[in-house]
């Protein structure tokens, strides 16, 4: 069950991502694995919150574990059977621009994810307990979370080391999954980072490969494994990779919603996933709240739309702060006074860029290097993803500004944090200008597919 | 022909892509081999699973409702010192463990001691009005209060 547990919460968010999730023009074969990925996070998301907020209301952790499971399954299924015939349509997309040598991209990345994937299990398997932050806060508190009358040890200002101040979803899902087995074993946190690691790669390029071709899907999966810092954390345990896997998984969703003009379910579904990401973590809110001003201004009413798919998640983070958490100030302000804060938080803003990958395997240079061979053109769009990135990047900064750790070498895993959340985001940007399919044209007069015996001949052209 | 400035020409895109892609290869299997490597040269490098299985003997003894008490020779400035601590905050969970200087940790009635080298742990105990409960190995000790129920 412990194991079990999290493919139970996938079930049950299978429906919610079936229904709410348009129907774009992708190759059909990627759309099963984008929602399988998507729905682990979905479902993860939706049981962790209810599972909390029914603990919250007094229910003992079996019996919210289940309710929780129930609701979303019963939800789930009631929307999809209400939405089956009315889900967003779009009309066939044009042809994404080419990519050459797309075998090789696949291989590579079909290469990087199961090393990847393997590099984690064998990871978890040496580490069971995870990384510092995992039997330091976070498996601490949901050992707590899932102690019938002790939840609130969890949010106690005595537990000092422990970071009570910080928002429950991660710990919640582990504790539901222990609820449910009704047992305490090291299996749930290790099946629940390897469920995440997955989701975030999987969906991640299943989600560009759904919206502008498998070659170029595949080439920003083996782009975003060159970020070190992932092989790092994912088999951590820790709120990190799930709040990446959140905060992705809502700019893709919401990128779909643009290509069914705004599809209103999909911006609900994407708003969802922004909400569980703010409940997941500071670094996760700050996305949330990045995601809606860039969405406001591009989607302007629409964004409505969003705000309600994150009312749940947004509304449960704000009553967290409010009400439970030790910690009522979510920034420290005194941080804010000092002037030379600031810098040091650039400081590591910048240290973590540099950290995101080994060169010459980085996800910037990729970036910088594609964006100068293919030269999209401009303007760049969508835009509103590159918004949403700058300003997710800022506000990384800030709660960096206000958060930052004590030392120097804490500010910098801060700083490595704050791109491990947002990278996906960056790199999908980039992905969905290169593929623009108004360049085809262009691409097609670079690369012609001369006979060879006329280069050969070195005949004049 | 001139190349046109504003495009690249096909070599230099199959260029690039061929040479991303092979980093990019290279990098995981790189990557995966650094992890390997780690994980099988430094596995549980905080003795957490093994300070939470010396540990078992208290978490059954002690109410889960209760707070518990800490104090080492280890100090939590330390990184050692405070991985030491988590580590025994992970394993008591749902207890809370708390620091020798905190506010409310008189009212403990159960004490955790962890070492760093063999000492008299009774007298340690002592130090602190403590009766020296139980040497469960590897330096650790559980004590109690004089008045706290065997």
């Amino acid at each position: 069950m412990n194991v079990l547990g999290w493919v139970a919460a996938a079930v049950a968010g299978w429906f919610w991502v079936r229904a709410l999730l348009p129907r774009t023009a992708g190759p059909a074969w990627v759309r099963p694995g984008f929602e399988a990925a998507l729905a682990a996070a979905f479902g993860t998301g939706a049981t962790a919150a209810l599972f909390f907020f029914l603990i919250w209301q007094g229910m003992r952790p079996a019996g919210a574990a289940w309710t929780a499971d129930a609701f979303v399954l019963a939800g789930g299924v009631a929307v999809w059977f209400l939405k089956r015939r009315r889900v967003a349509e779009l009309a066939p997309a044009m042809p994404a621009r080419p990519l050459p040598l797309a075998w090789l991209a696949g291989l590579a990345a079909a290469g990087s994810v199961i090393a990847f994937l393997g590099a984690v299990a064998i990871y978890l398997r040496a580490n069971p307990q995870g990384d510092w932050d995992a039997w330091g806060a976070s498996n601490v508190r949901a050992r707590m979370l899932v102690s019938e009358g002790l939840w609130r040890n969890a949010v106690s200002a005595e537990l000092t080391e422990a970071h009570p101040e910080l928002p429950l979803l991660w710990p919640s899902a582990v504790a539901r999954v222990w609820a449910q087995s009704g047992e305490i074993r090291q299996t749930a946190p290790q099946a629940g980072a390897f469920f995440m690691s997955a989701a975030l790669i999987l969906g991640f390029g299943l989600g560009v490969a759904w919206l502008t071709g498998w070659a170029w899907g595949a080439l920003a999966t083996a782009a975003l494994l060159t970020a070190t810092p992932l092989w790092r954390y994912a088999a951590g345990q820790g709120a990190e990779i799930p709040a990446a896997v959140f905060v992705s998984a809502a700019v893709i969703t919401a990128a779909a919603a643009e290509q069914a003009r705004w599809s209103a379910s999909g911006l609900v579904l994407s708003g969802a996933l922004a909400g569980w990401a703010s409940f997941t973590g500071n670094d996760g809110l700050a996305c949330c709240v990045a995601l809606l001003a860039a969405l406001a201004a591009a989607s302007r009413l629409r964004t409505l739309w969003w705000l309600a798919g994150a009312a749940p998640g947004l509304m449960l983070t704000v009553a967290f702060h409010v009400s439970l958490s030790p910690s009522r100030a979510l920034l420290g302000l005194e941080g804010f006074g000092r002037a030379g804060r600031l810098g040091e938080a650039v400081q590591a803003a910048a240290a973590g860029l540099w950290h995101l990958g080994d060169f010459p395997a980085h996800p910037l240079l990729f970036v910088l290097l594609l964006m100068a061979v293919f030269r999209p053109g401009r303007p760049w769009q969508p835009s509103w993803p590159a918004m949403a990135w700058l300003l997710m990047a800022a506000g990384g900064v800030i709660v960096l500004w206000g958060t930052g750790g004590s030392t120097a070498a804490r500010a910098n895993l801060e700083g490595v944090r704050l791109w491990l959340t947002s990278a996906p985001v960056l790199l999908f940007t980039v992905f969905l200008w290169l593929a623009q399919p108004q360049k085809v044209q262009a691409v097609a007069e670079a690369a012609p597919a001369r006979p060879k015996a006329g280069r050969a001949s070195g005949a004049k052209e | 022909m001139r190349q046109d400035p504003g495009k690249s020409s096909s070599w230099q895109i199959k260029a690039a892509v061929a040479a991303l892609s092979v980093i990019a290869l290279y990098n995981a299997l790189i990557q995966f081999g650094v992890t390997d490597q780690f994980a099988t040269q430094y596995p549980d490098p905080y003795q957490v699973m093994g300070l939470q299985a010396r540990l078992r003997p208290v978490a059954e003894r002690v109410p889960a409702s209760e707070r518990m008490g800490y104090f080492s020779d280890a100090p939590l400035s330390e990184t050692y010192g405070m991985a030491a601590f988590l580590a025994a905050q992970h394993a008591l969970a749902p207890r809370i463990l708390l620091k020798e200087d905190a506010k409310t940790a008189g009212q403990a009635r159960y004490w955790l001691g962890i070492f760093t080298k063999e000492e008299n742990f009774a007298q340690k105990g002592q130090e602190r009005r403590l009766v020296m409960e139980q040497d469960l190995g590897g330096y650790v000790v559980l004590y109690r209060k004089p008045e706290a129920a065997r």
